[in-house]
Protein backbone atom coordinates (compact mmCIF):
# COMPACT_ATOMS: atom_id res chain seq x y z
CA UNK A 1 0.00 0.00 0.00
CA UNK A 2 0.95 3.64 -0.80
CA UNK A 3 2.17 5.29 2.33
CA UNK A 4 1.50 9.38 2.83
CA UNK A 5 5.54 9.95 2.44
CA UNK A 6 5.67 8.85 -0.82
CA UNK A 7 2.15 10.59 -1.88
CA UNK A 8 3.68 13.70 -0.41
CA UNK A 9 6.73 13.18 -2.62
CA UNK A 10 4.60 14.33 -5.23
CA UNK A 11 4.37 17.61 -4.17
CA UNK A 12 8.22 17.68 -5.13
CA UNK A 13 7.51 16.60 -8.81
CA UNK A 14 4.94 18.70 -10.09
CA UNK A 15 6.53 20.57 -13.13
CA UNK A 16 6.15 24.38 -12.87
CA UNK A 17 6.25 26.89 -15.26
CA UNK A 18 9.73 28.66 -16.68
CA UNK A 19 10.54 31.51 -14.75
CA UNK A 20 11.81 35.22 -16.37
CA UNK A 21 15.35 35.18 -16.66
CA UNK A 22 17.49 37.64 -14.21
CA UNK A 23 17.12 40.63 -17.25
CA UNK A 24 13.25 40.18 -16.29
CA UNK A 25 13.34 40.00 -12.92
CA UNK A 26 15.74 43.33 -13.17
CA UNK A 27 12.66 44.84 -15.36
CA UNK A 28 10.27 43.62 -12.46
CA UNK A 29 12.34 45.42 -10.28
CA UNK A 30 11.97 48.83 -12.08
CA UNK A 31 8.51 48.43 -12.98
CA UNK A 32 7.97 48.07 -8.95
CA UNK A 33 10.37 51.22 -8.60
CA UNK A 34 7.73 53.02 -11.29
CA UNK A 35 4.85 51.81 -8.88
CA UNK A 36 5.91 52.62 -5.52
CA UNK A 37 6.83 56.23 -7.48
CA UNK A 38 2.65 56.07 -8.61
CA UNK A 39 1.57 54.56 -5.72
CA UNK A 40 2.79 54.37 -1.86
CA UNK A 41 4.58 58.06 -2.05
CA UNK A 42 1.36 59.86 -3.37
CA UNK A 43 1.24 62.05 -0.39
CA UNK A 44 4.13 63.97 -0.80
CA UNK A 45 6.25 63.40 -3.85
CA UNK A 46 3.95 62.37 -6.38
CA UNK A 47 2.18 64.14 -9.13
CA UNK A 48 1.36 60.80 -10.03
CA UNK A 49 -2.20 59.77 -11.45
CA UNK A 50 -2.57 56.47 -10.04
CA UNK A 51 -6.47 54.71 -11.14
CA UNK A 52 -9.48 53.62 -10.59
CA UNK A 53 -11.73 54.44 -8.70
CA UNK A 54 -15.50 54.85 -8.41
CA UNK A 55 -16.45 51.96 -10.75
CA UNK A 56 -13.06 50.48 -12.00
CA UNK A 57 -10.66 48.47 -10.18
CA UNK A 58 -7.61 47.37 -11.25
CA UNK A 59 -7.17 44.19 -10.18
CA UNK A 60 -4.23 42.65 -13.26
CA UNK A 61 -0.33 42.99 -13.00
CA UNK A 62 -0.05 42.90 -16.61
CA UNK A 63 -1.76 43.30 -20.06
CA UNK A 64 -2.91 39.74 -20.54
CA UNK A 65 -5.77 40.71 -18.09
CA UNK A 66 -8.60 42.35 -17.72
CA UNK A 67 -9.56 45.54 -15.93
CA UNK A 68 -13.07 45.03 -14.75
CA UNK A 69 -15.40 47.82 -15.95
CA UNK A 70 -18.55 48.44 -14.08
CA UNK A 71 -20.40 50.74 -16.43
CA UNK A 72 -20.28 50.39 -20.45
CA UNK A 73 -17.20 52.12 -21.39
CA UNK A 74 -18.54 52.55 -24.88
CA UNK A 75 -22.03 53.74 -24.00
CA UNK A 76 -20.59 56.11 -21.45
CA UNK A 77 -18.00 57.40 -23.72
CA UNK A 78 -19.93 58.40 -26.58
CA UNK A 79 -22.78 59.97 -24.02
CA UNK A 80 -19.66 61.84 -22.87
CA UNK A 81 -17.98 63.09 -26.38
CA UNK A 82 -21.57 64.55 -27.82
CA UNK A 83 -22.10 67.05 -25.08
CA UNK A 84 -17.95 67.91 -24.43
CA UNK A 85 -16.71 68.13 -28.17
CA UNK A 86 -13.03 69.46 -27.03
CA UNK A 87 -11.91 66.21 -25.45
CA UNK A 88 -8.43 66.46 -26.23
CA UNK A 89 -7.22 63.29 -28.41
CA UNK A 90 -3.78 62.99 -26.73
CA UNK A 91 -1.87 63.24 -23.22
CA UNK A 92 1.43 62.31 -22.06
CA UNK A 93 2.41 60.18 -19.31
CA UNK A 94 5.13 57.88 -18.02
CA UNK A 95 4.59 54.09 -19.30
CA UNK A 96 4.50 50.97 -17.20
CA UNK A 97 8.44 50.76 -18.53
CA UNK A 98 9.16 54.52 -16.89
CA UNK A 99 9.26 55.99 -20.52
CA UNK A 100 7.51 59.47 -21.20
CA UNK A 101 4.99 58.79 -24.30
CA UNK A 102 2.38 60.28 -25.74
CA UNK A 103 -0.87 58.46 -25.85
CA UNK A 104 -4.08 58.37 -27.56
CA UNK A 105 -7.15 58.84 -25.17
CA UNK A 106 -8.94 56.74 -24.31
CA UNK A 107 -7.09 54.04 -26.65
CA UNK A 108 -3.75 54.05 -24.52
CA UNK A 109 -2.33 53.96 -28.10
CA UNK A 110 1.46 55.01 -27.52
CA UNK A 111 1.81 57.73 -30.30
CA UNK A 112 5.23 58.44 -29.68
CA UNK A 113 8.11 57.73 -27.17
CA UNK A 114 9.78 60.86 -26.25
CA UNK A 115 12.23 59.81 -23.76
CA UNK A 116 13.22 55.99 -23.39
CA UNK A 117 13.86 56.46 -19.62
CA UNK A 118 12.84 53.05 -18.73
CA UNK A 119 14.64 49.76 -18.10
CA UNK A 120 18.55 51.03 -18.84
CA UNK A 121 20.72 50.58 -16.25
CA UNK A 122 20.54 53.60 -13.99
CA UNK A 123 17.66 55.23 -16.13
CA UNK A 124 16.27 57.75 -14.02
CA UNK A 125 12.80 57.14 -12.91
CA UNK A 126 10.21 60.29 -14.04
CA UNK A 127 7.48 61.69 -11.15
CA UNK A 128 5.70 64.33 -12.68
CA UNK A 129 4.91 65.40 -16.23
CA UNK A 130 3.39 68.34 -17.47
CA UNK A 131 2.63 69.93 -21.43
CA UNK A 132 2.00 73.72 -21.69
CA UNK A 133 -0.19 75.23 -23.07
CA UNK A 134 1.14 75.86 -26.23
CA UNK A 135 1.42 72.00 -26.92
CA UNK A 136 5.18 72.51 -28.06
CA UNK A 137 7.17 71.64 -24.91
CA UNK A 138 7.17 68.76 -22.63
CA UNK A 139 8.27 69.30 -18.70
CA UNK A 140 9.34 66.57 -16.76
CA UNK A 141 11.02 65.88 -13.45
CA UNK A 142 13.34 62.68 -12.52
CA UNK A 143 13.58 61.80 -8.55
CA UNK A 144 17.70 61.25 -8.93
CA UNK A 145 19.75 63.63 -7.62
CA UNK A 146 17.04 65.12 -5.04
CA UNK A 147 14.76 66.04 -8.11
CA UNK A 148 15.86 67.54 -11.71
CA UNK A 149 13.71 69.11 -14.45
CA UNK A 150 14.14 68.67 -18.39
CA UNK A 151 12.19 69.21 -20.80
CA UNK A 152 11.56 67.67 -24.82
CA UNK A 153 9.46 68.98 -27.55
CA UNK A 154 5.94 67.40 -27.85
CA UNK A 155 6.90 66.09 -30.90
CA UNK A 156 10.08 64.56 -30.15
CA UNK A 157 13.36 65.48 -30.20
CA UNK A 158 16.62 66.48 -27.81
CA UNK A 159 15.94 66.35 -23.80
CA UNK A 160 17.26 69.48 -22.15
CA UNK A 161 18.09 69.35 -19.05
CA UNK A 162 16.98 72.58 -17.16
CA UNK A 163 18.83 72.15 -13.71
CA UNK A 164 17.45 71.00 -9.87
CA UNK A 165 13.92 70.55 -9.07
CA UNK A 166 10.61 68.69 -9.59
CA UNK A 167 6.81 69.03 -9.65
CA UNK A 168 7.14 71.23 -13.31
CA UNK A 169 3.97 72.90 -14.20
CA UNK A 170 3.34 75.40 -16.44
CA UNK A 171 1.04 78.41 -15.86
CA UNK A 172 -2.23 78.44 -18.15
CA UNK A 173 -1.18 81.56 -20.06
CA UNK A 174 2.49 79.33 -21.27
CA UNK A 175 4.71 82.33 -19.55
CA UNK A 176 5.90 80.93 -16.40
CA UNK A 177 6.86 77.65 -15.10
CA UNK A 178 6.53 76.71 -10.78
CA UNK A 179 8.40 73.64 -10.33
CA UNK A 180 10.07 73.20 -6.69
CA UNK A 181 13.67 73.22 -5.51
CA UNK A 182 15.37 70.28 -4.85
CA UNK A 183 14.30 67.67 -2.49
CA UNK A 184 15.94 67.67 0.87
CA UNK A 185 17.44 71.25 0.49
CA UNK A 186 16.54 73.69 2.91
CA UNK A 187 14.19 75.86 3.02
CA UNK A 188 11.83 74.20 0.99
CA UNK A 189 10.96 76.38 -2.21
CA UNK A 190 8.82 77.39 -4.81
CA UNK A 191 10.16 78.64 -7.87
CA UNK A 192 8.49 80.63 -10.71
CA UNK A 193 10.64 81.61 -13.97
CA UNK A 194 9.60 83.67 -16.73
CA UNK A 195 10.20 81.10 -19.70
CA UNK A 196 10.88 83.82 -21.97
CA UNK A 197 13.85 85.35 -19.60
CA UNK A 198 14.71 83.13 -17.33
CA UNK A 199 14.47 85.37 -15.02
CA UNK A 200 12.79 83.51 -11.22
CA UNK A 201 10.83 84.64 -7.90
CA UNK A 202 11.19 82.16 -5.02
CA UNK A 203 9.23 81.33 -1.99
CA UNK A 204 10.62 79.69 0.86
CA UNK A 205 9.78 79.34 4.61
CA UNK A 206 10.57 82.13 6.60
CA UNK A 207 13.37 80.79 8.86
CA UNK A 208 11.69 82.16 12.16
CA UNK A 209 8.38 79.77 11.31
CA UNK A 210 8.07 77.44 14.24
CA UNK A 211 7.87 74.91 11.84
CA UNK A 212 10.42 75.55 9.61
CA UNK A 213 12.58 72.08 10.54
CA UNK A 214 9.01 70.10 9.79
CA UNK A 215 9.34 71.46 5.67
CA UNK A 216 11.50 68.99 4.82
CA UNK A 217 11.92 69.36 1.35
CA UNK A 218 9.20 67.46 -0.10
CA UNK A 219 6.49 69.98 -2.41
CA UNK A 220 5.02 68.55 -4.98
CA UNK A 221 2.02 68.08 -6.91
CA UNK A 222 2.35 72.05 -8.13
CA UNK A 223 -0.88 73.22 -10.28
CA UNK A 224 -1.74 77.22 -11.25
CA UNK A 225 -4.80 78.22 -10.68
CA UNK A 226 -7.27 79.39 -13.30
CA UNK A 227 -6.17 82.90 -13.39
CA UNK A 228 -2.52 82.46 -12.73
CA UNK A 229 -2.51 84.39 -9.60
CA UNK A 230 -2.20 80.98 -7.08
CA UNK A 231 -0.29 77.88 -6.79
CA UNK A 232 -1.86 74.90 -5.06
CA UNK A 233 0.30 72.48 -3.55
CA UNK A 234 1.15 69.26 -1.41
CA UNK A 235 3.79 69.96 1.32
CA UNK A 236 5.41 67.36 3.44
CA UNK A 237 4.30 68.97 6.71
CA UNK A 238 2.28 66.76 9.41
CA UNK A 239 2.34 64.12 6.33
CA UNK A 240 0.61 65.51 3.29
CA UNK A 241 -1.64 68.93 3.22
CA UNK A 242 -2.42 70.78 0.53
CA UNK A 243 -1.69 74.51 0.42
CA UNK A 244 -2.55 77.32 -1.59
CA UNK A 245 0.22 79.92 -2.00
CA UNK A 246 -0.58 83.43 -3.29
CA UNK A 247 1.56 85.02 -5.44
CA UNK A 248 1.59 87.88 -4.06
CA UNK A 249 2.56 86.39 -0.95
CA UNK A 250 6.02 87.16 0.37
CA UNK A 251 6.62 83.22 1.38
CA UNK A 252 5.42 79.99 2.13
CA UNK A 253 4.67 80.50 5.46
CA UNK A 254 1.81 82.66 4.26
CA UNK A 255 0.24 79.64 2.69
CA UNK A 256 -2.65 78.06 5.03
CA UNK A 257 -3.77 74.48 4.85
CA UNK A 258 -6.79 73.61 3.09
CA UNK A 259 -7.33 70.64 4.48
CA UNK A 260 -5.21 67.94 6.93
CA UNK A 261 -3.70 64.77 5.10
CA UNK A 262 -4.91 65.60 1.34
CA UNK A 263 -3.43 65.49 -1.97
CA UNK A 264 -3.62 65.36 -5.30
CA UNK A 265 -5.08 68.92 -5.96
CA UNK A 266 -6.72 70.22 -9.01
CA UNK A 267 -8.45 73.50 -9.50
CA UNK A 268 -12.03 73.18 -10.66
CA UNK A 269 -12.42 77.18 -10.86
CA UNK A 270 -10.54 80.47 -9.68
CA UNK A 271 -11.75 79.32 -6.09
CA UNK A 272 -12.61 75.23 -6.27
CA UNK A 273 -10.14 73.35 -5.65
CA UNK A 274 -10.29 69.17 -5.61
CA UNK A 275 -8.12 67.31 -3.49
CA UNK A 276 -7.90 63.60 -1.90
CA UNK A 277 -8.36 63.20 1.82
CA UNK A 278 -7.25 60.42 3.38
CA UNK A 279 -7.74 58.85 6.63
CA UNK A 280 -3.97 58.99 7.57
CA UNK A 281 -0.53 59.31 6.64
CA UNK A 282 0.90 57.90 3.64
CA UNK A 283 3.17 55.54 5.36
CA UNK A 284 0.23 54.27 7.48
CA UNK A 285 -2.05 53.35 5.44
CA UNK A 286 -3.13 50.68 3.02
CA UNK A 287 -3.76 51.24 -0.91
CA UNK A 288 -7.07 49.89 -0.86
CA UNK A 289 -7.84 52.03 2.16
CA UNK A 290 -10.69 54.40 1.01
CA UNK A 291 -9.91 57.89 0.08
CA UNK A 292 -12.84 60.97 -0.03
CA UNK A 293 -12.84 63.05 -2.83
CA UNK A 294 -13.09 66.44 -1.56
CA UNK A 295 -13.98 70.29 -3.12
CA UNK A 296 -12.53 73.19 -1.18
CA UNK A 297 -13.70 76.40 -1.63
CA UNK A 298 -10.28 78.42 -1.26
CA UNK A 299 -12.44 81.69 -0.49
CA UNK A 300 -14.38 80.41 2.27
CA UNK A 301 -12.49 77.19 3.59
CA UNK A 302 -15.64 75.35 3.12
CA UNK A 303 -15.60 71.91 2.03
CA UNK A 304 -17.82 69.77 0.43
CA UNK A 305 -17.32 65.94 0.33
CA UNK A 306 -17.94 64.19 -3.18
CA UNK A 307 -17.57 61.03 -2.28
CA UNK A 308 -15.50 57.79 -1.46
CA UNK A 309 -13.51 56.00 -3.10
CA UNK A 310 -10.91 53.31 -3.29
CA UNK A 311 -7.21 53.86 -3.58
CA UNK A 312 -4.40 56.02 -4.33
CA UNK A 313 -6.36 58.61 -6.22
CA UNK A 314 -5.42 61.45 -8.02
CA UNK A 315 -6.43 63.28 -11.71
CA UNK A 316 -6.11 65.89 -14.34
CA UNK A 317 -8.19 67.87 -15.93
CA UNK A 318 -8.47 69.64 -19.42
CA UNK A 319 -7.92 73.42 -19.52
CA UNK A 320 -11.91 73.76 -20.01
CA UNK A 321 -12.54 71.70 -16.52
CA UNK A 322 -14.81 69.55 -18.41
CA UNK A 323 -12.82 66.62 -18.60
CA UNK A 324 -10.32 64.11 -15.96
CA UNK A 325 -7.94 61.71 -16.41
CA UNK A 326 -8.39 59.97 -12.88
CA UNK A 327 -5.50 57.10 -12.01
CA UNK A 328 -5.30 55.47 -8.95
CA UNK A 329 -3.28 52.25 -8.14
CA UNK A 330 -5.84 49.21 -7.27
CA UNK A 331 -3.89 46.08 -6.37
CA UNK A 332 -0.50 46.11 -8.04
CA UNK A 333 -0.88 48.43 -11.01
CA UNK A 334 -1.55 51.78 -11.68
CA UNK A 335 -4.51 52.30 -14.02
CA UNK A 336 -5.68 55.29 -15.67
CA UNK A 337 -9.68 56.30 -16.62
CA UNK A 338 -11.32 59.27 -18.75
CA UNK A 339 -14.04 61.22 -17.20
CA UNK A 340 -15.97 63.95 -17.16
CA UNK A 341 -15.71 66.22 -14.44
CA UNK A 342 -19.64 65.75 -13.57
CA UNK A 343 -18.74 62.18 -12.62
CA UNK A 344 -15.55 61.87 -11.48
CA UNK A 345 -16.56 59.01 -9.32
CA UNK A 346 -18.92 57.11 -11.75
CA UNK A 347 -17.24 54.35 -14.01
CA UNK A 348 -15.47 56.48 -16.52
CA UNK A 349 -13.66 54.87 -19.71
CA UNK A 350 -10.29 52.84 -18.81
CA UNK A 351 -7.34 54.00 -20.74
CA UNK A 352 -5.34 50.83 -21.01
CA UNK A 353 -1.53 51.18 -20.67
CA UNK A 354 -0.92 51.80 -16.81
CA UNK A 355 0.00 55.26 -17.19
CA UNK A 356 0.65 57.39 -14.31
CA UNK A 357 2.05 60.89 -13.99
CA UNK A 358 -0.04 61.80 -17.01
CA UNK A 359 -0.63 65.50 -18.66
CA UNK A 360 -3.28 66.18 -21.40
CA UNK A 361 -2.00 67.18 -24.27
CA UNK A 362 -3.39 70.48 -24.85
CA UNK B 1 28.88 37.25 -5.17
CA UNK B 2 27.78 38.81 -8.75
CA UNK B 3 25.40 38.29 -10.71
CA UNK B 4 26.33 34.50 -12.11
CA UNK B 5 26.08 33.35 -8.79
CA UNK B 6 22.60 34.67 -8.23
CA UNK B 7 21.53 33.01 -11.89
CA UNK B 8 23.30 29.60 -10.34
CA UNK B 9 20.96 30.10 -7.20
CA UNK B 10 17.69 31.18 -8.66
CA UNK B 11 17.81 28.29 -11.24
CA UNK B 12 18.07 26.05 -8.48
CA UNK B 13 16.03 27.19 -6.33
CA UNK B 14 12.79 28.57 -7.65
CA UNK B 15 11.38 25.13 -8.54
CA UNK B 16 10.79 24.13 -5.12
CA UNK B 17 9.58 27.57 -3.93
CA UNK B 18 7.03 27.78 -6.50
CA UNK B 19 5.60 24.26 -5.90
CA UNK B 20 5.59 25.50 -2.32
CA UNK B 21 3.84 28.01 -2.49
CA UNK B 22 1.71 26.89 -5.06
CA UNK B 23 0.54 24.22 -2.70
CA UNK B 24 -0.26 27.07 -0.21
CA UNK B 25 -1.97 29.27 -2.72
CA UNK B 26 -3.68 26.51 -4.64
CA UNK B 27 -3.03 28.99 -7.97
CA UNK B 28 0.12 28.01 -9.78
CA UNK B 29 0.03 31.21 -11.56
CA UNK B 30 -0.44 33.11 -8.52
CA UNK B 31 2.50 30.81 -7.13
CA UNK B 32 5.02 31.84 -9.47
CA UNK B 33 4.15 35.39 -9.58
CA UNK B 34 4.63 35.87 -5.89
CA UNK B 35 7.58 33.92 -6.24
CA UNK B 36 9.16 35.69 -8.89
CA UNK B 37 8.45 38.68 -6.88
CA UNK B 38 10.41 36.88 -3.88
CA UNK B 39 13.31 36.42 -6.40
CA UNK B 40 13.09 40.14 -7.93
CA UNK B 41 13.72 41.08 -4.55
CA UNK B 42 17.00 39.17 -3.44
CA UNK B 43 18.30 40.08 -7.01
CA UNK B 44 17.87 44.05 -5.58
CA UNK B 45 19.64 42.93 -2.46
CA UNK B 46 21.85 40.09 -3.87
CA UNK B 47 24.84 41.35 -2.20
CA UNK B 48 23.29 41.25 0.92
CA UNK B 49 21.30 37.60 0.91
CA UNK B 50 24.00 36.13 -0.61
CA UNK B 51 26.15 36.77 2.59
CA UNK B 52 23.28 35.51 5.06
CA UNK B 53 23.50 32.13 6.15
CA UNK B 54 20.52 31.06 4.23
CA UNK B 55 19.47 33.15 1.06
CA UNK B 56 17.18 30.28 0.60
CA UNK B 57 15.14 30.86 4.09
CA UNK B 58 15.38 34.28 3.17
CA UNK B 59 13.52 34.29 -0.42
CA UNK B 60 10.79 31.29 1.48
CA UNK B 61 9.94 34.19 4.22
CA UNK B 62 9.90 36.90 1.58
CA UNK B 63 7.37 34.60 -0.82
CA UNK B 64 5.36 33.55 1.98
CA UNK B 65 5.05 37.46 2.93
CA UNK B 66 4.10 38.35 -0.46
CA UNK B 67 2.01 35.40 -1.05
CA UNK B 68 -0.09 36.31 2.08
CA UNK B 69 -0.10 40.01 0.86
CA UNK B 70 -1.63 39.46 -1.76
CA UNK B 71 -4.08 36.74 -0.86
CA UNK B 72 -5.23 39.67 1.83
CA UNK B 73 -5.51 42.14 -0.76
CA UNK B 74 -7.38 40.11 -3.23
CA UNK B 75 -9.92 39.15 -0.49
CA UNK B 76 -9.68 43.35 0.76
CA UNK B 77 -10.73 43.79 -3.08
CA UNK B 78 -13.30 41.38 -3.56
CA UNK B 79 -15.26 42.16 -0.64
CA UNK B 80 -15.03 45.99 -1.88
CA UNK B 81 -16.16 45.39 -5.03
CA UNK B 82 -19.06 43.16 -3.95
CA UNK B 83 -20.14 46.32 -1.06
CA UNK B 84 -20.05 48.62 -4.11
CA UNK B 85 -21.04 46.79 -7.20
CA UNK B 86 -22.29 43.76 -5.90
CA UNK B 87 -20.14 42.16 -8.39
CA UNK B 88 -18.22 39.35 -7.32
CA UNK B 89 -14.45 38.63 -8.01
CA UNK B 90 -13.24 35.09 -8.67
CA UNK B 91 -10.72 34.05 -5.84
CA UNK B 92 -8.06 31.62 -7.35
CA UNK B 93 -10.00 28.35 -6.73
CA UNK B 94 -7.20 25.07 -5.51
CA UNK B 95 -6.12 22.75 -8.39
CA UNK B 96 -8.75 20.05 -8.72
CA UNK B 97 -6.39 16.79 -9.82
CA UNK B 98 -8.19 13.93 -6.90
CA UNK B 99 -5.22 13.52 -5.43
CA UNK B 100 -2.51 14.86 -2.83
CA UNK B 101 -2.53 18.29 -4.00
CA UNK B 102 -6.12 18.98 -4.20
CA UNK B 103 -6.05 17.14 0.00
CA UNK B 104 -3.19 19.42 0.68
CA UNK B 105 -5.41 22.61 -0.66
CA UNK B 106 -8.28 21.40 1.28
CA UNK B 107 -6.41 21.60 4.86
CA UNK B 108 -6.17 24.78 6.79
CA UNK B 109 -3.34 27.55 6.19
CA UNK B 110 -1.33 26.99 8.81
CA UNK B 111 -1.18 23.10 8.40
CA UNK B 112 -0.79 23.80 4.66
CA UNK B 113 1.87 26.14 4.71
CA UNK B 114 3.85 23.26 7.07
CA UNK B 115 3.03 19.95 4.31
CA UNK B 116 4.18 22.45 1.86
CA UNK B 117 7.52 23.43 3.39
CA UNK B 118 8.33 20.10 4.77
CA UNK B 119 7.40 17.85 1.55
CA UNK B 120 7.44 20.45 -1.73
CA UNK B 121 10.80 21.99 -0.18
CA UNK B 122 12.20 19.73 1.89
CA UNK B 123 12.27 21.79 4.94
CA UNK B 124 13.41 20.54 8.35
CA UNK B 125 11.01 21.42 11.31
CA UNK B 126 13.46 24.20 12.54
CA UNK B 127 13.38 25.86 9.14
CA UNK B 128 9.49 25.41 8.75
CA UNK B 129 9.04 27.02 11.94
CA UNK B 130 11.87 29.50 11.25
CA UNK B 131 9.65 30.79 8.04
CA UNK B 132 6.47 30.86 9.40
CA UNK B 133 7.87 32.38 12.51
CA UNK B 134 6.50 30.30 14.97
CA UNK B 135 7.64 27.56 17.33
CA UNK B 136 9.29 24.05 16.40
CA UNK B 137 6.32 23.01 18.86
CA UNK B 138 3.57 24.73 17.05
CA UNK B 139 5.02 23.85 13.82
CA UNK B 140 5.05 20.13 15.08
CA UNK B 141 2.23 20.02 16.09
CA UNK B 142 0.45 21.64 12.67
CA UNK B 143 2.23 18.81 10.82
CA UNK B 144 1.07 15.83 12.75
CA UNK B 145 -2.56 17.13 12.41
CA UNK B 146 -1.88 17.77 8.97
CA UNK B 147 -0.88 14.34 8.09
CA UNK B 148 -3.24 12.78 10.32
CA UNK B 149 -6.12 14.54 8.05
CA UNK B 150 -4.25 13.84 5.10
CA UNK B 151 -3.91 10.20 5.98
CA UNK B 152 -7.41 10.02 6.38
CA UNK B 153 -8.85 11.71 2.98
CA UNK B 154 -5.65 9.88 0.81
CA UNK B 155 -6.27 6.54 2.77
CA UNK B 156 -2.68 5.69 2.98
CA UNK B 157 -0.68 4.27 5.68
CA UNK B 158 0.83 6.45 8.31
CA UNK B 159 4.18 6.48 9.02
CA UNK B 160 6.13 8.44 11.54
CA UNK B 161 7.39 11.85 10.50
CA UNK B 162 11.59 11.75 10.57
CA UNK B 163 12.96 14.81 11.87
Amino acid sequence: MTTLDERLAELRRRSVPSGPSVDGLRRRIRRRRVRRLAGAGAGAAMAALAVVLGGLVAGPRDDSRTVTVVDDPTESTSTTMSETPALPAEAVGVDRDGELVVFGVPSGDVVRTLYDGGLGDGAPLIDAVDVDSEGSWVYFSTVDHGGELFRVPLEGGDVELLGPGSSPQVSNDGRYLAYSGPRQSLPATIVVRELSTGEERRWSVDSDDPDFFHYNGRISDITWSPDDTRLAYVSAYEGSEVRVLDLDAGSLSASEPIDRITTHPAWLSDTELLGVRECCYPFERDQLEPVVIIVVDTATGATTELGEVVGVWALDVTADRRHALVGSTGVDVSELSLHTVEDLLGGGTAVPGGYRSVAWVP
Amino acid sequence: MGAPDFEAWYATERPALVRAIWAIAGDRDLAADVVDEAFSRALERWTRVSSMDSPGGWVRVVALNQLRRTLRRRSLEARLLRRRHERDVALPEPDDDGGVWSAVAALPLRQRQVIALRYALDCSEAETAAALGISEGAASASLAKARRRLGEVLRVEQEVVLP
